[in-house]
Protein backbone atom coordinates (compact mmCIF):
# COMPACT_ATOMS: atom_id res chain seq x y z
CA UNK A 1 0.00 0.00 0.00
CA UNK A 2 2.72 2.51 1.11
CA UNK A 3 4.44 1.80 -2.75
CA UNK A 4 1.45 2.08 -4.20
CA UNK A 5 0.89 6.09 -2.35
CA UNK A 6 4.30 6.45 -3.66
CA UNK A 7 4.43 5.51 -7.29
CA UNK A 8 1.06 7.79 -7.38
CA UNK A 9 2.73 10.65 -5.95
CA UNK A 10 5.82 10.42 -8.26
CA UNK A 11 3.14 10.21 -11.18
CA UNK A 12 1.08 13.21 -9.80
CA UNK A 13 4.81 15.34 -9.40
CA UNK A 14 5.97 14.68 -12.88
CA UNK A 15 4.35 16.84 -14.95
CA UNK A 16 5.27 19.62 -12.40
CA UNK A 17 8.56 18.78 -12.90
CA UNK A 18 8.45 18.42 -16.64
CA UNK A 19 6.94 21.95 -17.16
CA UNK A 20 9.47 23.47 -15.11
CA UNK A 21 12.41 22.00 -16.57
CA UNK A 22 10.51 23.24 -20.08
CA UNK A 23 10.54 27.24 -18.49
CA UNK A 24 14.46 26.96 -17.38
CA UNK A 25 15.87 28.26 -20.86
CA UNK A 26 18.66 30.66 -19.76
CA UNK A 27 22.57 29.48 -19.27
CA UNK A 28 21.69 29.48 -15.35
CA UNK A 29 25.51 30.35 -14.24
CA UNK A 30 26.28 29.93 -11.19
CA UNK A 31 26.18 33.16 -8.90
CA UNK A 32 27.62 32.38 -5.70
CA UNK A 33 31.64 32.95 -6.95
CA UNK A 34 30.52 36.11 -8.85
CA UNK A 35 30.69 39.85 -7.72
CA UNK A 36 27.62 41.14 -9.06
CA UNK A 37 27.96 44.92 -7.83
CA UNK A 38 30.54 44.97 -10.39
CA UNK A 39 29.35 46.92 -13.29
CA UNK A 40 31.47 47.25 -16.63
CA UNK A 41 31.29 51.13 -15.79
CA UNK A 42 32.47 50.83 -11.95
CA UNK A 43 35.10 48.13 -13.18
CA UNK A 44 36.64 50.59 -15.11
CA UNK A 45 36.82 53.31 -12.25
CA UNK A 46 38.59 50.80 -9.36
CA UNK A 47 40.01 48.51 -12.02
CA UNK A 48 43.08 47.48 -9.08
CA UNK A 49 39.97 46.65 -6.91
CA UNK A 50 38.16 44.21 -8.89
CA UNK A 51 41.45 42.93 -11.17
CA UNK A 52 40.76 39.11 -10.95
CA UNK A 53 36.85 38.77 -9.88
CA UNK A 54 34.58 36.84 -11.33
CA UNK A 55 31.52 38.93 -13.12
CA UNK A 56 28.32 37.66 -15.07
CA UNK A 57 27.64 40.05 -17.35
CA UNK A 58 25.77 40.56 -20.92
CA UNK A 59 24.88 42.72 -23.45
CA UNK A 60 24.76 43.18 -27.06
CA UNK A 61 27.57 42.33 -29.10
CA UNK A 62 28.57 46.03 -30.95
CA UNK A 63 32.01 44.99 -32.64
CA UNK A 64 33.61 41.24 -33.37
CA UNK A 65 37.43 40.63 -33.93
CA UNK A 66 39.34 38.01 -34.72
CA UNK A 67 42.42 37.73 -33.72
CA UNK A 68 45.53 34.88 -34.52
CA UNK A 69 44.46 32.90 -31.23
CA UNK A 70 41.98 35.41 -29.74
CA UNK A 71 38.16 36.66 -30.26
CA UNK A 72 37.32 39.79 -29.10
CA UNK A 73 34.04 40.82 -28.61
CA UNK A 74 32.63 44.43 -27.79
CA UNK A 75 29.49 44.45 -25.79
CA UNK A 76 27.22 47.00 -24.54
CA UNK A 77 26.44 45.28 -21.20
CA UNK A 78 22.33 45.87 -20.02
CA UNK A 79 21.08 44.87 -16.40
CA UNK A 80 20.28 40.94 -16.19
CA UNK A 81 16.61 39.64 -15.38
CA UNK A 82 16.13 36.27 -13.66
CA UNK A 83 16.88 34.21 -16.55
CA UNK A 84 20.38 36.52 -17.34
CA UNK A 85 19.04 37.54 -20.48
CA UNK A 86 20.10 41.17 -21.33
CA UNK A 87 17.31 43.83 -20.74
CA UNK A 88 17.74 46.31 -23.76
CA UNK A 89 15.25 48.49 -22.10
CA UNK A 90 16.93 48.93 -19.37
CA UNK A 91 19.86 51.90 -18.93
CA UNK A 92 23.05 50.76 -20.71
CA UNK A 93 25.74 50.08 -18.07
CA UNK A 94 28.68 50.40 -20.57
CA UNK A 95 30.51 48.92 -22.78
CA UNK A 96 32.97 45.57 -22.33
CA UNK A 97 35.68 44.00 -24.03
CA UNK A 98 35.47 40.09 -23.84
CA UNK A 99 38.43 38.01 -25.11
CA UNK A 100 37.93 34.51 -25.74
CA UNK A 101 40.81 31.84 -26.64
CA UNK A 102 40.16 30.59 -29.31
CA UNK A 103 37.88 31.66 -33.11
CA UNK A 104 34.31 32.55 -32.81
CA UNK A 105 32.82 32.95 -35.86
CA UNK A 106 31.53 36.94 -36.51
CA UNK A 107 28.72 35.69 -38.93
CA UNK A 108 27.08 33.84 -35.61
CA UNK A 109 28.73 36.11 -33.10
CA UNK A 110 27.23 39.53 -34.97
CA UNK A 111 26.61 42.41 -34.66
CA UNK A 112 22.92 43.25 -32.51
CA UNK A 113 22.91 39.68 -31.09
CA UNK A 114 22.34 38.92 -27.24
CA UNK A 115 24.99 37.48 -24.94
CA UNK A 116 25.79 36.24 -21.73
CA UNK A 117 29.11 35.43 -20.26
CA UNK A 118 31.40 34.41 -17.22
CA UNK A 119 34.27 35.82 -16.86
CA UNK A 120 37.55 37.04 -15.08
CA UNK A 121 38.24 40.87 -15.27
CA UNK A 122 41.98 40.99 -16.66
CA UNK A 123 42.57 44.94 -17.22
CA UNK A 124 41.45 47.81 -19.31
CA UNK A 125 41.91 48.89 -22.50
CA UNK A 126 41.50 52.37 -24.53
CA UNK A 127 39.41 52.40 -27.87
CA UNK A 128 37.21 55.05 -29.16
CA UNK A 129 33.93 55.75 -29.43
CA UNK A 130 33.45 58.30 -32.67
CA UNK A 131 36.24 60.83 -31.01
CA UNK A 132 35.40 60.20 -28.03
CA UNK A 133 38.69 58.19 -25.77
CA UNK A 134 36.90 55.25 -24.14
CA UNK A 135 38.56 53.19 -21.62
CA UNK A 136 37.13 49.51 -21.68
CA UNK A 137 37.20 46.85 -19.01
CA UNK A 138 38.58 43.47 -20.76
CA UNK A 139 37.47 40.33 -19.40
CA UNK A 140 38.74 36.61 -20.17
CA UNK A 141 35.86 34.89 -21.07
CA UNK A 142 35.29 31.48 -19.23
CA UNK A 143 31.32 30.93 -20.22
CA UNK A 144 29.52 32.25 -23.20
CA UNK A 145 25.69 32.25 -24.20
CA UNK A 146 24.59 33.49 -26.83
CA UNK A 147 20.62 33.83 -26.88
CA UNK A 148 18.59 33.08 -30.13
CA UNK A 149 17.27 35.82 -32.13
CA UNK A 150 13.74 35.67 -30.76
CA UNK A 151 14.74 36.23 -27.24
CA UNK A 152 15.13 39.88 -28.03
CA UNK A 153 11.66 41.91 -26.96
CA UNK A 154 12.28 44.20 -29.96
CA UNK A 155 11.37 41.10 -32.18
CA UNK A 156 8.02 41.03 -32.63
CA UNK A 157 5.89 37.87 -32.37
CA UNK A 158 4.59 35.80 -34.92
CA UNK A 159 1.35 34.80 -32.53
CA UNK A 160 -0.98 37.29 -34.05
CA UNK A 161 -4.35 37.60 -32.79
CA UNK A 162 -7.45 39.28 -35.06
CA UNK A 163 -11.24 38.96 -34.77
CA UNK A 164 -13.27 37.65 -38.06
CA UNK A 165 -16.51 38.11 -38.83
CA UNK A 166 -18.07 35.00 -41.05
CA UNK A 167 -21.20 34.06 -42.83
CA UNK A 168 -22.52 30.53 -43.21
CA UNK A 169 -24.71 29.73 -46.21
CA UNK B 1 4.04 -12.94 -65.53
CA UNK B 2 6.52 -10.21 -64.61
CA UNK B 3 5.67 -8.27 -68.02
CA UNK B 4 2.20 -8.06 -66.81
CA UNK B 5 2.98 -5.86 -63.93
CA UNK B 6 4.53 -3.64 -65.65
CA UNK B 7 2.27 -0.94 -66.81
CA UNK B 8 1.45 -0.54 -63.46
CA UNK B 9 4.75 -0.01 -61.86
CA UNK B 10 5.32 2.64 -64.99
CA UNK B 11 1.94 4.31 -63.36
CA UNK B 12 3.33 4.10 -60.35
CA UNK B 13 6.38 5.33 -61.15
CA UNK B 14 4.72 8.65 -62.81
CA UNK B 15 2.64 9.04 -59.74
CA UNK B 16 5.45 9.37 -57.35
CA UNK B 17 7.44 11.88 -59.67
CA UNK B 18 4.53 13.79 -59.79
CA UNK B 19 4.07 14.25 -56.22
CA UNK B 20 8.22 15.06 -56.11
CA UNK B 21 9.22 18.47 -55.06
CA UNK B 22 11.39 20.82 -57.21
CA UNK B 23 14.43 20.09 -55.37
CA UNK B 24 16.66 18.41 -57.58
CA UNK B 25 17.29 14.76 -55.95
CA UNK B 26 21.20 15.20 -55.73
CA UNK B 27 20.49 17.52 -53.41
CA UNK B 28 17.32 15.98 -51.18
CA UNK B 29 19.53 13.07 -51.06
CA UNK B 30 22.88 13.05 -49.53
CA UNK B 31 25.86 10.20 -51.10
CA UNK B 32 26.31 7.49 -48.93
CA UNK B 33 28.85 8.40 -45.87
CA UNK B 34 29.15 12.22 -46.46
CA UNK B 35 31.57 13.64 -44.17
CA UNK B 36 30.53 16.29 -41.70
CA UNK B 37 32.36 19.39 -42.19
CA UNK B 38 33.80 19.63 -38.88
CA UNK B 39 35.70 16.46 -39.24
CA UNK B 40 36.87 17.49 -42.96
CA UNK B 41 38.50 20.37 -41.47
CA UNK B 42 40.50 18.49 -38.76
CA UNK B 43 42.26 16.78 -41.72
CA UNK B 44 41.31 18.01 -44.91
CA UNK B 45 44.20 15.93 -46.76
CA UNK B 46 42.45 12.70 -46.20
CA UNK B 47 39.10 13.40 -47.47
CA UNK B 48 40.05 14.58 -51.14
CA UNK B 49 37.58 13.68 -54.13
CA UNK B 50 35.41 12.58 -51.55
CA UNK B 51 31.48 13.39 -52.56
CA UNK B 52 29.32 15.64 -50.08
CA UNK B 53 26.11 17.11 -49.56
CA UNK B 54 27.07 20.40 -47.33
CA UNK B 55 24.89 23.50 -47.25
CA UNK B 56 24.39 26.88 -45.50
CA UNK B 57 24.20 30.23 -45.34
CA UNK B 58 25.98 32.62 -47.94
CA UNK B 59 28.61 34.82 -46.54
CA UNK B 60 30.32 35.96 -50.25
CA UNK B 61 29.89 35.78 -53.32
CA UNK B 62 32.84 36.61 -56.23
CA UNK B 63 32.34 36.09 -59.71
CA UNK B 64 35.39 34.83 -61.15
CA UNK B 65 36.06 34.41 -64.80
CA UNK B 66 34.67 31.11 -65.73
CA UNK B 67 33.97 29.78 -61.91
CA UNK B 68 31.30 31.56 -59.42
CA UNK B 69 33.24 30.98 -55.97
CA UNK B 70 31.19 31.47 -52.79
CA UNK B 71 32.13 31.41 -49.16
CA UNK B 72 29.32 29.81 -46.93
CA UNK B 73 29.12 28.99 -43.32
CA UNK B 74 27.57 25.59 -43.12
CA UNK B 75 24.28 24.78 -41.22
CA UNK B 76 23.48 21.20 -40.37
CA UNK B 77 20.60 19.84 -42.88
CA UNK B 78 17.36 18.81 -42.56
CA UNK B 79 16.38 15.07 -44.39
CA UNK B 80 15.58 16.82 -47.01
CA UNK B 81 18.40 18.74 -47.14
CA UNK B 82 17.95 22.19 -46.62
CA UNK B 83 19.56 24.73 -44.14
CA UNK B 84 18.53 24.55 -40.94
CA UNK B 85 18.04 27.87 -38.57
CA UNK B 86 20.59 27.86 -36.10
CA UNK B 87 23.52 28.86 -34.65
CA UNK B 88 24.99 25.62 -34.28
CA UNK B 89 27.39 25.73 -37.28
CA UNK B 90 30.24 23.13 -37.98
CA UNK B 91 32.39 25.80 -39.97
CA UNK B 92 32.80 27.32 -43.09
CA UNK B 93 33.66 26.35 -46.74
CA UNK B 94 34.16 27.24 -49.86
CA UNK B 95 32.45 26.42 -52.98
CA UNK B 96 33.61 26.44 -57.03
CA UNK B 97 30.43 26.68 -59.36
CA UNK B 98 31.41 26.07 -62.93
CA UNK B 99 28.82 28.56 -63.78
CA UNK B 100 27.84 32.35 -63.43
CA UNK B 101 25.87 32.61 -60.43
CA UNK B 102 24.07 36.39 -60.06
CA UNK B 103 25.46 38.18 -57.36
CA UNK B 104 21.86 39.81 -57.19
CA UNK B 105 20.11 36.64 -56.97
CA UNK B 106 23.05 34.79 -54.39
CA UNK B 107 23.46 37.59 -51.70
CA UNK B 108 24.80 37.20 -48.48
CA UNK B 109 21.98 35.17 -45.87
CA UNK B 110 20.45 33.45 -48.53
CA UNK B 111 20.27 29.64 -47.85
CA UNK B 112 22.16 26.99 -50.56
CA UNK B 113 22.39 23.64 -50.56
CA UNK B 114 25.56 21.94 -52.87
CA UNK B 115 26.64 18.46 -53.59
CA UNK B 116 29.74 17.89 -55.86
CA UNK B 117 33.84 16.63 -54.52
CA UNK B 118 36.30 17.34 -52.15
CA UNK B 119 39.61 19.15 -53.73
CA UNK B 120 42.53 21.28 -51.57
CA UNK B 121 41.65 22.92 -48.79
CA UNK B 122 42.41 26.82 -48.30
CA UNK B 123 43.79 28.83 -45.94
CA UNK B 124 42.62 32.16 -45.52
CA UNK B 125 41.86 35.22 -43.30
CA UNK B 126 39.13 35.25 -41.24
CA UNK B 127 40.28 39.11 -39.31
CA UNK B 128 43.97 38.01 -38.37
CA UNK B 129 42.75 34.17 -37.92
CA UNK B 130 44.18 31.59 -40.71
CA UNK B 131 40.69 29.77 -41.05
CA UNK B 132 41.28 26.46 -42.75
CA UNK B 133 38.20 26.28 -45.32
CA UNK B 134 37.71 23.08 -47.18
CA UNK B 135 36.81 23.38 -50.97
CA UNK B 136 34.02 21.91 -52.53
CA UNK B 137 33.76 21.62 -56.00
CA UNK B 138 30.09 21.65 -56.60
CA UNK B 139 28.52 19.80 -59.21
CA UNK B 140 24.62 20.38 -58.34
CA UNK B 141 23.15 23.28 -56.50
CA UNK B 142 20.07 24.55 -54.78
CA UNK B 143 19.62 27.74 -53.92
CA UNK B 144 16.36 27.79 -51.55
CA UNK B 145 13.78 30.44 -51.56
CA UNK B 146 13.37 33.37 -49.21
CA UNK B 147 11.40 32.54 -46.42
CA UNK B 148 8.38 34.79 -47.10
CA UNK B 149 8.07 37.77 -44.30
CA UNK B 150 4.90 37.11 -42.15
CA UNK B 151 3.69 40.91 -42.77
CA UNK B 152 3.70 40.51 -46.90
CA UNK B 153 1.62 37.58 -46.55
CA UNK B 154 -1.80 36.98 -48.68
CA UNK B 155 -4.28 38.44 -46.06
CA UNK B 156 -5.90 35.17 -46.68
CA UNK B 157 -3.37 33.19 -44.93
CA UNK B 158 -4.73 35.33 -41.83
CA UNK B 159 -8.36 34.57 -42.55
CA UNK B 160 -9.18 31.17 -41.34
CA UNK B 161 -12.08 30.83 -43.18
CA UNK B 162 -10.75 32.20 -46.36
CA UNK B 163 -11.89 29.06 -47.98
CA UNK B 164 -15.68 29.07 -46.89
CA UNK B 165 -16.07 32.50 -48.00
CA UNK B 166 -17.48 32.67 -51.46
CA UNK B 167 -16.11 36.50 -51.98
CA UNK B 168 -12.85 35.45 -51.19
CA UNK B 169 -11.26 36.54 -54.45
CA UNK B 170 -12.77 39.90 -54.25
CA UNK B 171 -10.01 41.84 -51.79
CA UNK B 172 -12.29 45.01 -51.72
CA UNK B 173 -14.83 42.61 -49.64
CA UNK B 174 -12.20 42.74 -47.19
CA UNK B 175 -10.76 46.06 -47.53
CA UNK B 176 -13.41 48.34 -48.61
CA UNK B 177 -11.58 51.29 -50.81
CA UNK B 178 -14.69 53.81 -50.42
CA UNK B 179 -14.63 55.62 -47.51
CA UNK B 180 -18.43 55.78 -47.18
CA UNK B 181 -19.60 51.92 -46.83
CA UNK B 182 -23.25 53.18 -46.35
CA UNK B 183 -23.62 54.51 -50.20
CA UNK B 184 -26.12 51.98 -51.28
CA UNK B 185 -23.92 49.63 -50.72
CA UNK B 186 -21.88 50.32 -53.80
CA UNK B 187 -18.57 48.16 -53.45
CA UNK B 188 -15.73 48.24 -55.16
CA UNK B 189 -15.46 48.79 -59.15
CA UNK B 190 -18.03 46.80 -61.54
Amino acid sequence: MVTMVRIKRLIQTLPLVLLLAACASGPGYDTRQVSLATTPRSAVDELEAVRGQKVLWGGVILNTSNMASVTRLEILAYPLDGQQLPQRDREPLGRFLLEYQGFLEPATYAEGRLITTVGTVANSARGQVGELDYTYPVIEASELHLWPRDSDYTTPSNVHFGIGIGIGL
Amino acid sequence: MKICFRPLYLLCGLLVSACSSQVPVNIREAPADSPMINTVRENPSSFLSREVRWGGEILEIVNREDVTELSILARPLTNKGEPRATDNSPGRFITHIPAFLDPEEYTAGRKITLRGTLVEAQTRKVGDYAYAYPVLQATDWYLWPKPIPPSTRDWRYYDPWWYYDPWWYYPWYHYPRHPHPGHHGHHGPH
